[in-house]
């Protein structure tokens, strides 16, 4: 029996969905068994002085609403980094709400869900912002609507973040100091 | 190909776990959470003997027609489980999660024309056409049920879905037992029907045999007591998401 170029694509295909089968169930037990501090160790430092500023400003217009640039609105960001950052975030902030329903049920029920629709609208912005970005790369300009899906981005990691510190304000008063710290 | 005793051991092994895991399903109650899980478990340990009787004491071609009539009903019995886990896990709160219906069949969709494409790619050496179509439809069947239970898990968890442990065991047991499935299958592909065939039919029932094993005391073990949700949050939470899917909707709308 010879080993044809067919074969070899196919142990490469089989071999590869199975590790990637494998890789992505570890990584999701890893995730389950994590404890509130393991979890709050993983959360990114982002710069929420500037995610505020810029999600303020499209939650609440004010007069000269349109005063912010996207060029500014990016930089205050932190770019495509910062809004990968807040992706990541994202995740482990719902996981923090989820875990509070051990002392607060009901209210960390409701909010968990509501921070999931802002969670969906995160990840929507994000990945119009991904798809975006591949002209931008490709013809090396500037696309100005990038930033205004990266603003809908920030007010949806600013509202989950409320959520969060509200919740874990009435539910586990000692652990919202820490919390509100490394957020 | 005469089977040798090891065949009987495992076909007897996995009759007594399929009967025993059946009964700490029934016992304990678990079919309230886990009916096509339970069911088929059920039917398994009713097959097995009915199978072997008809091995050793019908005739081949009976046995035949009963094997192949089975096989398109496990298939879509273990479909119906790798459903049962979506269900538990992206309903937890009675309905589903949005974005979770919609990421689970646009993804599933794409691993099942991965899994009716890959299996094309090699000629399994078999005598009939037959053969290699039974080849090559074994390691669809398995690639269909491992992408499908990889699909509900990267699902669940991007949208930061906890799972609690019996679910979270069902599916610890049913990766493992799938990922084996379809290196098993990929191996006939190139092997074909007659080279290693018992071996590596050894490797598959050993790792079911280890699965059952673990589902037997995962199953047997209590979960955590959870809070029931009461009849005014269901609602509130059916009204959010339905007002969640209009919202999101409306934005996707006005691009």
């Amino acid at each position: 029996m010879t080993f044809e170029p067919s074969y070899f694509v196919f142990a490469v295909l089989l071999c590869g969905f199975a590790g990637v089968v494998i890789a992505d169930w570890l990584s999701h037990r890893k995730q389950a068994r994590r404890d509130w501090h393991e979890l709050v160790a993983g959360l990114s430092s982002v710069d929420f002085e500037g995610i505020s500023q810029v999600a303020l400003d499209y939650l609440t217009p004010r007069r000269g609403q349109i005063d912010l640039e996207p060029a500014r609105i990016w930089k205050l960001l932190g770019g495509y980094e910062g809004l990968r950052k807040m992706r990541e975030n994202a995740e482990i902030m719902l996981a923090l709400a989820a875990y509070a329903q051990q002392w607060n049920f009901e209210e960390a029920t409701i909010v968990t869900e509501r921070m999931r629709h802002d969670a969906a609208l995160l990840r929507r912005a994000v990945r119009r912002v991904e798809l975006g970005m591949i002209p931008s790369m490709l013809f090396r300009r500037f696309r100005f609507t990038l930033p205004l899906e990266a603003q809908e981005a920030s007010s949806a990691y600013y509202l989950m973040r409320q959520r969060l510190l509200s919740l874990y304000e009435t539910s586990h008063v000692c652990r919202y100091p820490v919390l509100a710290a490394v957020l | 190909m005469s089977p040798s005793a090891l065949d009987y051991v495992l076909w007897l092994a996995s009759f007594l776990g399929e009967a025993f895991l059946f009964f700490v399903l029934l016992y304990r109650r678990r079919w309230r959470e886990f009916p096509v899980f339970t069911f088929l478990t059920g039917f398994e340990t009713v097959l097995s003997p009915v199978e072997y009787a008809l091995f050793r004491y019908g005739s081949v071609g009976y046995y035949t027609r009963i094997y192949y009539t089975v096989i398109p009903i496990e298939f879509f019995l273990q479909l119906g489980v790798v459903l049962e886990i979506a269900r538990i896990v992206m309903r937890p709160t009675g309905t589903w999660v949005r974005d979770a219906k919609k990421q689970f069949i646009f993804w599933g969709a794409l691993g099942i024309l991965f899994a009716a494409a890959l299996p094309f790619l090699v000629t399994p050496p078999a005598a009939t056409l037959l053969e290699r179509l039974e080849v090559r439809a074994d390691l669809f069947t398995s690639l269909v049920i491992c992408e499908l239970i990889a699909v509900v898990t990267r699902t669940s968890k991007s949208l930061g879905l906890g799972w609690r442990s019996h679910v979270m065991a069902l599916g610890n047991g049913w990766t493992v037992w799938a990922v084996v499935a379809i290196l098993v299958d990929g191996l006939h592909s190139y092997f074909g029907a007659e080279r290693c065939f018992s071996q590596l039919e050894h490797v598959r029932m050993f790792a079911y045999l280890t699965v059952l094993g673990y589902w037997m005391v995962q199953f047997w073990l209590e979960e955590p007591a959870r809070q029931p949700l009461s009849p005014e949050l269901r609602v509130y939470i059916e009204t959010l998401h339905r007002r969640v899917k209009n919202n999101l909707d409306t934005l996707d709308a006005q691009r």
